[in-house]
């Protein structure tokens, strides 16, 4: 059976409790990606786009509703499998890079292969590969505090693309770069997609948002439009 | 795998660098008294079992009270009387009975007066048992003719009581003069090679002591079994306790190589469960150290745990890299620990070979630091455990949130 859809949502509610009060996050949330697009959540701060990105990327498990990846329906595995999964099939990118500090570029982007059981060599060279790929040539061996924040978002953008995953999330990708650097950073993410990816971005800015195939806008925890160019 | 792990790990210790270090303190605190009292007490096991091992197979040796209680038996001045001695002389399989006598004198060479340990003993009779049975050697002139006023003293006697004593030299022992004939070779404890020994019927003359003896030596004939003549000779002693209705006699112990290895195996062992249990309380604050370390080092990683699960590391994986990073503390704490551990054995060795006490030598074996190693890297682990199991469980989302 031919995938139509590499992710898809379906009433997915998600439930915070605060002490006695039960706060809903997401509420009855449908939605399906295709794959190898760019699809951009545009929202305002506390519209649940940043607790949709989880969901989406397994990072969390919906209260209620299903969620399916490749038809796999992964609210039903257990953290570990949901690991695996993160680290074979999707690849993050944070506003904050959440680099570790005391690595140099290269040990922070081939983590994710190590974490694969793959051989310390070729995650090495696997890592310079990339990095070079995407202009750190020269910023190999240099930790993340002797790097600029353009610097530091192509590394993180690197270790998300280290295992070859389907799926790239980002969260507010250019949120932490001036300008110049975050058109850089869509330029890569224009590339990703040319390169067969599924790349969802989550931003509360409507330029950035604008680089998705298909944008969804979300509010109070509902999807309230879904547009395809 | 294992080693990437192993590499995040020094990283992740090298970032908070003082107090990984005062954590590796403990546990070399720890290791360092483990390994040093380990070492010694068996140094002191192999020094007293090579002793009890030059100590012939066929010989039993009959002394006067329990040895559970050695210490009333020595103060006391507990002797074995010569009814016993008669009594052991009559009992099956006994070859030869040889007393030795001891008592404290004073001893005058040259200028110089020392109190001595003199050993008396029958020549005729004990000469040949103590060459072949008990391994005496010496390491210059010759053995002593019996009756003569001539003296073999212990190998220390020229070196810390005696400086410069030669074959040759006099001894004046309470007004007697006496040949020194012959030098001992190291007998195996230092308070043996410090002794004076001399002619029964001259120690007698000398110490007016002409009954009994504090210790007695049996040679067993040959063809007959050790076990067997001691059951004779504790027979022949509850036997003559019954004729004399002597409840006054003092309790008596038979001592066969056999036994002594048992014993002194037994005692030791107690003694070194006894060190290993209390250096472990220090070993264990180290751990304690260790885990608090670890907690402390954990919840200042929160984020750092919510990345690597993320990126996909599994539960299993964040417990690896945490217990490999407090593994490595108890590690380096042991490598330490066995360091000091060592020189402080070394240095208690050579004090006692300067200061005649007893011989003690550090046994540092490949096993016993090779168990050092394996013990403090365990340590390390298990204290490492429990919070290495409470980075595992944080939830990826919560743990990225933490700032």
């Amino acid at each position: 059976m031919a995938v139509n859809s590499i992710i898809r949502l379906e009433k997915v509610v998600k439930k915070y409790s605060l002490g006695k009060i039960d706060l809903t996050v997401l509420k009855d949330v449908d939605l399906e990606i295709k794959p190898e697009i760019i699809l951009s959540i545009l929202g305002p701060s506390g519209s649940g786009k940043s607790t949709l990105l989880n969901i989406i990327s397994c990072l969390d498990i919906p209260t209620k509703g299903k969620v399916y990846l490749k038809d796999q329906d992964v609210s039903l595995l257990t953290e570990d499998e949901l690991a695996v999964i993160r680290g074979k099939t999707i690849g993050f990118v944070f506003q904050q890079f959440n680099l570790l500090s005391h690595l140099t570029a290269v040990e922070n982007v081939s983590l994710p292969a190590i974490f694969q059981k793959i051989p310390e060599v070729e995650c090495l060279s696997r890592a310079e590969k990339i990095l070079k790929d995407l202009g750190l040539e020269n910023r190999v061996n240099h930790r993340p505090t002797e790097l600029s924040g353009g610097e530091q978002q192509r590394v993180a953008i690197a270790r998300a693309l280290i295992n070859d995953p389907e799926i790239v999330v980002a969260d507010e990708p250019t949120g932490n770069v001036d300008s110049q650097t975050g058109t850089k950073i869509l330029d890569i993410i224009d590339e990703l997609k040319k390169k067969s990816k599924t790349v969802i971005i989550v931003t509360h800015d409507l330029n950035v948002a604008k680089h998705g195939d298909e944008i969804v806008n979300i509010k109070d925890g509902q999807i309230i439009s879904h547009k395809k160019k | 795998m294992l080693g990437s792990y192993f590499k995040i790990a020094f990283k992740n210790l090298r970032v908070r660098p003082l107090r990984t270090w005062l954590t590796i303190l403990g546990i070399v605190i720890g290791v360092f008294l483990i390994f040093s009292l380990l070492s010694l007490s068996e140094g002191l096991k192999e020094a007293i079992m090579s002793e009890l091992r030059m100590m012939g197979g066929n010989l039993i040796f009959v002394m006067p009270g329990d040895m559970s209680d050695m210490i009333t038996t020595f103060i006391g001045g507990m002797e074995i009387s010569n009814s016993d001695i008669e009594a052991i002389a009559r009992a099956p399989g006994v070859d030869r009975v040889i007393t030795m006598p001891w008592s404290a004198e004073v001893a005058r060479y040259e200028d110089s007066s020392k109190m001595v340990l003199l050993v008396g003993s029958d020549w005729r009779e004990s000469l040949d048992v103590l060459q072949t049975d008990m391994g005496w050697n010496l390491t210059g002139g010759s053995w002593p003719i019996p009756g003569r006023s001539e003296v073999i003293v212990g190998s220390l006697v020229p070196v810390d009581i005696f400086k410069g004593l030669e074959v040759g030299d006099r001894l004046n022992i309470k007004g007697r003069l006496f040949n020194v004939i012959g030098i001992l070779r190291s007998i195996g404890s230092k308070q043996d090679d410090m002794m004076v020994y001399m002619d029964l019927d001259n120690f007698k003359a000398i110490t007016g002591k002409r009954k009994g003896a504090q210790a007695i030596m049996v040679r067993v004939m040959d063809n007959w079994s050790v076990d067997e003549v001691a059951d004779n000779i504790r027979f022949e002693l509850e036997e003559t306790r019954r004729r004399r209705r002597d409840d006054n006699a003092p309790s008596f112990s038979i001592l066969t190589s056999d036994t002594a290895s048992d014993m002194v195996g037994n005692v030791m062992g107690i003694i070194q469960l006894a060190i290993v249990g209390f250096a472990s309380i220090a070993l264990l604050v180290g751990g304690i150290g260790i885990m608090n370390t670890m907690y402390t080092s954990v919840y200042e990683r929160i984020k750092e745990i919510g990345i690597l699960k993320a990126i996909g590391a599994r539960k299993s994986s964040i417990v690896a890299i945490f217990l490999i990073e407090s593994g490595i503390i108890g590690l380096i704490g042991g490598i330490g620990g066995i360091i000091l551990g060592v020189g402080m054995a070394k240095i208690i060795e050579i004090y006692a070979d300067i200061h005649p006490t007893f011989y003690i030598r550090a046994s540092i074996t490949p096993g016993l630091i090779l168990f050092g190693l394996a013990f403090s890297f365990g340590v390390g682990c298990a204290s490492g455990y429990f919070p290495a199991r409470h980075a595992a469980n944080f939830k990826p989302v919560d743990a990225l949130r933490y700032e």
